[in-house]
């Protein structure tokens, strides 16, 4: 697959279309907008590799984010809108589950709809649903504009944000939705040196800062940020210091709801997955262990000097926003807070943060 | 192609005579070994089973036919089929895992397109490596008789061939080693890891697989290993009263230490001694 996702042109070698879509005016839409070799018609949903699949999504769309048993998580909620992403970074699990680069999208809006709406209906409380979870939402919003659509359909829902996260400085649909003051909108950031090295099709890291300050002043929206990776490649305090200054300079003023960090983790046999595809990768060169939960992480000493020295250099510029770790394990939230820390803490705190900023967003 | 599609081909195949001295066999003689037992049973009832035959060339039932020989038989009759000696051998040893000799084997005399079919009837992951490590077995370890006593597991040999044009420099002296499959395994990896970081040492460091060992983490695992020696240093200077026994997860994922001290009535003051002592190595090792 190639993208060039500012003009939203994608292309796929192949296009397969499920018969439980085959023929609906979506279906239709994306194959205008999209290049690609052949063009089929399948059963199922089990895609068949090399190309994009459109289907229908027979399971549920709204879930609550799987996590990783043993780590703290957060209690938010994903929307399972397909799988895929036109971006190829190295060190990204997607690519691992999806066979480098193959995309699927489900088309049954309506339940998504309809799953959005039971949900504030049936959770009482704050709700953190985001979109991000299966591939890089917005870098495939040209031709499956679901983000478009979730945000019109959850504008004015009491104690609700929709969190859109990206490595594109594709924001039209928060730009030209009719509100977005529940929409947070978030980047995922690496210094400008990994991401030319391991993002590759991804946004430069100041055209995504610049087009976070421009949907926030534009639209209203609020913000969040995520350094996951971090990959504490040689100098890596200075390139982080730096690309919190350069944040700082986009930003200042502007509301941040949470900053997330993780540093680089991953399963077993990942590494001969990645090293298959990108021999000269240089991210596994760290030490690595596997920890309780079954996932692979740098050495825990390491995580925890990474995590003090981000949470204390974000600190300077963005004291406001919760700066928290993701699927990190409690020992680690032990030692970086200094007291035991659940799940049901990092939730109440991202929840308080969100609180805040619907009442700002309101003002 | 699973046992039963082969049980299926096979069925299909002819019964011919063969002169044992016109069979070519697909794996090196020094290879094939046959136990006493079966070379007995050849001698008393003949031999059972047939082997199986592509244009001349042994698939399937090497150590029969080795002990055929070995009973003095002139002649075999075995099943002949056609296809690719290679990957039916794959086919037909499918239920069991093969050496990484016998697969380097087979695999040197191969026809490219038939290597696909190969790995994936012996379960070998398809991977540059893998045919590295195999390309290297064929050509420095298969001539050489005297090296096939000795024994990697396939595991390593895929991570020594992950070391591309360094493997000649480590291959054959962790083949040689002293030491146990698993400290071997742990070798591979580490030599791995150590090339990621570009630091590969100019040879294993090291007379057995215990001090390779010692080596190789320090250049691979900087980080734990200067851990584990503040936590030695720590110990060493630390005042535990007698029976106390300190334990730490070595790879420091779990933080903390577990100690063991047996109490007596006239004792209890060691449970503050040793107090005291784990909070001078608390202090003294940052990682815990």
């Amino acid at each position: 697959m190639t993208a060039d996702t500012k003009f939203g042109r994608l292309e796929f070698a192949n296009l397969f279309i499920s018969n439980e879509v085959a023929g609906t005016p979506l279906a239709d839409q994306i194959a205008a907008k999209i290049k690609y070799g052949s063009r089929s018609i399948i059963t199922g949903e089990q895609h068949p590799g090399n190309g994009l699949l459109l289907a229908r999504n027979n399971g549920a769309f709204i879930k609550p984010c799987p996590g990783q048993k043993g780590s703290i998580c957060c209690g938010y909620w994903v929307v399972e809108w397909g799988m895929g992403c036109p971006f190829g970074c190295e060190y990204c699990i997607i690519q691992n589950y999806t066979c480098a680069g193959d995309v699927t999208l489900f088309l049954n809006w309506e339940d998504c709809h309809r799953e959005i709406v039971e949900l504030r209906q049936r959770i009482s409380g704050p709700i953190r649903l985001g979109t991000g979870q299966f591939g890089d939402p917005l870098a495939l919003e040209p031709i499956f504009p679901l983000n478009a659509a979730i945000i019109d359909w959850t504008a004015g829902m009491p104690d609700f944000t929709l969190e859109i996260k990206t490595k594109s400085a594709f924001v039209e649909p928060v730009l030209q939705a009719r509100d977005a003051r529940h929409v947070t909108l978030a980047f995922s950031l690496n210094p400008q040196e990994t991401i030319d090295r391991l993002e590759h099709g991804a946004a430069a890291l100041e055209e995504r800062l610049a087009a976070a300050a421009t949907a926030a002043r534009a639209s209203g929206c609020r913000l969040a940020f995520h350094f996951d990776p971090v990959i504490p490649v040689l100098g890596w305090k200075e390139k982080y210091s730096e690309v919190f200054r350069i944040m700082h300079k986009h930003l200042k003023g502007l509301p941040v709801n949470w900053i997330s960090l993780g540093t680089f983790r991953f399963p077993k046999g990942f590494q001969e997955y990645v090293e298959k595809y990108h021999p000269d990768t240089g991210i596994f060169a760290e030490e690595f262990y596997p920890s309780t939960d079954g996932k692979i992480r740098y050495f825990r000493p390491f995580r925890e000097e990474i995590y003090s020295f981000m949470r204390a250099g974000l600190g300077e510029y963005f004291s406001d926003a919760a700066v928290y770790m993701c699927m990190e394990t409690p020992e680690v939230w032990e030692r970086l807070e200094n007291k035991t820390f659940t799940s049901g803490n990092l939730k109440r705190l991202l929840d308080a943060s969100l609180k805040t900023g619907l009442k700002e967003g309101q003002k | 192609m699973t046992n039963a599609a082969a049980c299926v081909k096979l069925a299909a195949m002819q019964l011919t005579e063969y002169s044992i001295e016109e069979l070519r066999l697909l794996l090196p003689e020094s290879l094939v070994r046959a136990p006493q037992t079966l070379i007995d049973s050849v001698a008393v009832n003949g031999l059972l089973v047939p082997p199986v035959v592509v244009d001349g060339v042994v698939c399937d039932g090497h150590r029969r036919i080795a002990a055929c020989r070995l009973a003095g038989k002139q002649t075999i009759t075995c099943l002949t089929c056609k296809g690719s000696p290679g990957v039916m051998f794959a086919e037909l040893n499918s239920q069991r895992e093969l050496s990484a000799f016998e697969a380097a084997a087979v695999f040197a005399r191969l026809a490219a397109d038939d290597q696909a079919a190969f790995l994936k009837h012996t379960g070998l992951s398809e991977s540059p490596h893998m045919k590295i490590a195999l390309a290297f077995i064929a050509a420095e370890i298969l001539p050489h008789p005297e090296l096939l006593e000795l024994s990697l597991s396939m595991t390593v040999w895929r991570e020594l061939g992950h070391l591309g044009n360094y493997m000649g420099r480590f291959a054959l002296p962790l083949l040689q080693l002293p030491g146990t499959a698993a400290e071997k395994r742990n070798i591979a990896g580490l030599l791995r890891q150590a090339q990621r970081r570009n630091e590969l040492p100019e040879k294993l460091p090291g007379n057995n697989a215990g001090e390779v060992l010692a080596s190789m983490q320090k250049i691979a695992q900087p980080r734990r290993t200067e851990a584990l020696a503040h936590f030695d240093a720590a110990v060493a200077g630390a005042s535990l009263p007698p029976t106390a026994q300190l334990r730490i997860d070595p790879t420091f994922s779990q933080p903390g230490v577990q100690l063991t001290i047996n109490l007596t009535r006239n004792h209890l003051d060691r449970l503050d001694q040793a107090k005291a002592a784990v909070n001078e190595i608390f202090a003294a090792v940052p990682e815990l």
